[in-house]
């Protein structure tokens, strides 16, 4: 059961409410920064992980039967804890016995089981975000199944320039990804 | 196995289910005996399934931006306090501390300040306003070349009801960005930007329309609309595409 006085935080974040997220930010920055910085992380590290749990968030709460049996802060606390052990794992082989203590109690398997498929996801979102705006405005079109002529007509662009764009700018994402040691991993552990 | 536009293109219609049979299974063909090219398929296909939830990506959009206003913010408040604490352990020095943390706190107080004014600095040094051309006044209409000399006075008030005037009667690119010059000129600057936006990807002006567009969001401080306008200007790789890499360096 959800509790009653953080129903409007659930719903803020379900809808991307920025006023809701900001105060969400503001109260749970420093906590998940304290706990990546006590466990081998940096600043980049920690805002990486809250960013990245966030959004695993905000996509659970657009599942119907999703439902949170404690405070929305704790759960997402041990959602960031879960992210920033798997992270270190793979980074160190090796995890620091803080680190390493369960959250099991708080996230059900099924929980556990999608953040591990959710790591290809963040991976290939952060690395979108690095494009330049212009490069992201037509890969999203593409990405959506929009064909040239619907692109240009959106960009205002000529078909051609759109489409010469669209080349450069996919390219360069998949270089930037497979030049990554994580997405190497990631590829690695799934030929498994 | 070399990427061009061709095969990004063919795999994007193979993803999207717009080639023909026949295309369809040759390149199905083809990606059972060319590992490469199978691989290549699937790494577009891959792109495309996580990619393509929009809504996930215009909600990692915006806690980017909400990130940056809250890690600014706690960047700025740390940076204070944490110079309060340091006085705190040297109370011989009890006097200079004060004084350290009042020259620090006006520092910040100065860098906060100049933060802010940054991009209104930038707009400043760089914003020039559209020039009046060479055209010899005979060879324009009377009414025309009375709003040009009020222009070049900054009778801008004057000028925007004449050109409004002037563009409810023909289209003309140029006249546009005079008047959104004009409403720039005069704090209207949404009115100046819905005057640019107006101006075409095939008009000779658009290049200059792009431009102005960065300029005005610079002045409003709106750093993603400022930086997409820019990209446009440097893209186009016209007259303004240098000073155009300045900004966008400066704004990093």
């Amino acid at each position: 059961m959800t509790r009653k006085d953080e129903k409007p935080i659930l719903e803020g974040i379900a809808s991307g409410d920025s006023t809701v997220l900001k105060a969400f930010y503001q109260r749970n920055l420093g906590g998940i920064q304290h706990h990546v910085l006590q466990n081998s992380g940096h600043t980049e590290d920690a805002e990486d992980v809250f960013q990245d749990a966030l959004v695993f968030l905000y996509q659970k709460l657009q599942e119907d039967s999703f439902e949170i049996q404690c405070s929305i802060h704790t759960y997402f606390y041990a959602i960031c804890k879960n992210i920033w052990r798997n992270r270190l794992r793979k980074k160190y082989r090796i995890v620091s016995r803080e680190a390493l203590l369960e959250t099991e109690d708080v996230l059900t398997p099924t929980v556990l089981e999608s953040l591990q498929e959710q790591e290809r996801k963040q991976l290939f979102q952060a690395y979108f975000f690095k494009l330049t705006i212009k490069c992201r405005e037509i890969l999203a079109l593409v990405f959506e199944g929009k064909s040239m002529r619907e692109i240009s007509k959106i960009t205002r662009f000529s078909e051609g320039y759109a489409r010469k764009k669209k080349f450069d700018c996919k390219k360069k994402l998949l270089e930037m990804l497979e030049s990554s040691p994580s997405y190497q991993e990631l590829k690695n552990a799934s030929s498994k | 196995m070399e990427r061009t536009e061709e095969l990004f293109d063919r795999i994007e219609r193979y993803l999207n289910n717009t080639l023909s049979e026949e295309e369809r299974n040759m390149l199905e063909l083809q990606m059972q005996t060319d590992e490469a090219l199978a691989i290549e398929v699937a790494k577009h296909r891959e792109l495309h399934e996580i990619l393509g939830d929009k809504q996930t990506l215009d909600f990692r959009n915006k806690i980017n931006k909400i990130h940056q206003e809250v890690v600014t913010t706690r960047k700025r408040t740390t940076k204070t306090t944490g110079k309060s604490a340091t006085s705190k352990t040297r109370f011989p020095y009890k006097k200079l501390a004060i004084a350290a943390i009042l020259v620090v706190g006006l520092g910040v107080l100065f860098w906060d300040h100049s933060t802010n004014t940054n991009t209104l600095d930038l707009y400043t040094t760089y914003y020039k306003p559209y020039p009046v051309d060479d055209t010899k006044r005979g060879e324009i209409e009377e009414e025309l070349a009375n709003i040009y000399t009020s222009y070049e006075q900054g009778a801008y008030v004057t000028v925007i009801s004449a050109l409004e005037k002037q563009l409810e009667q023909v289209e003309k690119p140029k006249l546009r960005l005079y008047l959104g010059n004009s409403y720039l000129r005069t704090d209207q600057e949404q009115k100046a930007a819905t005057q640019f936006r107006k101006i075409d990807r095939k008009s000779v002006f658009y290049e200059d329309a792009q431009w102005y567009l960065a300029l005005t969001y610079l002045k409003l401080q709106v750093q993603d609309s400022t930086r997409y306008f820019l990209e446009n200007v440097i893209d186009y790789k016209g007259i303004h595409q240098k000073t155009a890499k300045k900004i966008l360096d400066k704004l990093q």
